[in-house]
């Protein structure tokens, strides 16, 4: 850095203006929280689960600025590809508990798609086209769901106009479900991996797979990084 | 040297980068960008950019919710 350049940002600390401190509002609403959590406890223990979970989600999110919109936008942009292996990271993590958990369940019922816990739903061209109309709305607007709703926590205006979109198209999309229903989810087949093959390939290929994408992020960072 | 300023106030994410990234190209060695935004993520997103390409980068929390990026354009590499 140059003396300009420190000189520059010297001055503009000098003007600037001190701060209000929030450390009593943050007490206050910790405390809130406390309160709602053994109320919670009180009634329904689940629900007091949630809540600290919850909280402890948002607390993440807020302050690892982990963005789904630019984790998919920055490989294009910038050739960034930082936040696109931490979703891969997380994927693989995830694969790992969800086969623990399928793996105990599948020994002890049958295989049903609507009660294994997990997603299990079937695939077909409908995910192409919801997976590509969320991906252009999640560009513009700035932010996945999860984003939008830790961005409203922090103060932005305009993820509020965003969060009102968003209940409209999810109502439209339960209205419209029926048509798209009969149409392309009815004919789709549901694979369910464990069904076909032993469980410890399944996960074994899948861990691969993700390792594979990871590595081919760092390719790609290497060779396609913008400089100017 | 000169000094430039680019509001990206109210912008989106991946707005003020390109609008910095544009700025740069056509700035004199030596010069100066200050790019203006309340989009907390902006900081640390050019930032990270601007230690990968070897800019000397500084942020400036300027009030709550607004920061100011400070980045210069060094010597032709």
């Amino acid at each position: 850095m140059s003396n300009e350049m420190a000189r520059l940002i010297e001055r503009r600390n000098r003007t600037k203006k001190t701060k209000k401190t929030q450390i009593f509002l943050g007490i206050f609403f910790l405390f809130c929280a406390i309160i709602l959590c053994a109320e919670l406890w009180q009634k329904e223990y689940r629900l007091a689960v949630c809540w600290i979970f919850g909280i402890g989600i948002g607390v993440v999110l807020r302050y690892s600025r982990f963005c789904f919109a630019s984790a998919f936008r920055d490989p294009f942009l910038t050739g960034n590809t930082r936040l696109l292996r931490g979703m891969l990271l997380a994927m693989m993590v995830s694969t790992i508990g969800f086969a623990v958990i399928q793996y105990n369940y599948i020994q002890k019922n049958t295989i049903e798609y609507d009660l294994i816990p997990g997603a299990v739903s079937s695939v077909g061209i409908h995910v192409i086209i919801g997976a590509f109309l969320f991906g252009v709305g999640m560009v513009i607007a700035g932010g996945c769901s999860s984003g939008v709703l830790m961005r409203i926590g922090e103060g932005h205006a305009l993820q509020w106009i965003v969060l009102f979109g968003f209940l409209i198209g999810t109502v439209l999309g339960a209205k419209h479900y029926d048509f798209w229903y009969q149409h392309i989810i009815y004919n789709a087949k549901t694979i369910y991996f464990l069904e076909y093959f032993d469980f410890k390939i399944v996960v074994l290929v899948q861990l691969m797979v993700l390792f594979g994408l990871y590595v081919l992020a760092i390719w790609y960072e290497n060779k396609y990084r913008k400089d100017i | 040297m000169a000094v430039r300023e680019i509001d990206c106030l109210c912008e989106l994410c991946p707005v003020p980068l390109l609008k910095a990234m544009k700025e740069l190209k056509t700035m004199e060695p030596g010069d100066v960008v200050i790019i203006r935004s309340d989009h907390s993520c902006v900081g640390i997103n050019i930032k990270e950019w601007a230690v990968k390409n070897q800019y000397p980068v500084e942020i400036v929390e300027a009030e709550d919710g607004e920061w100011e990026i400070y980045i210069e354009k060094i010597k032709e590499k």
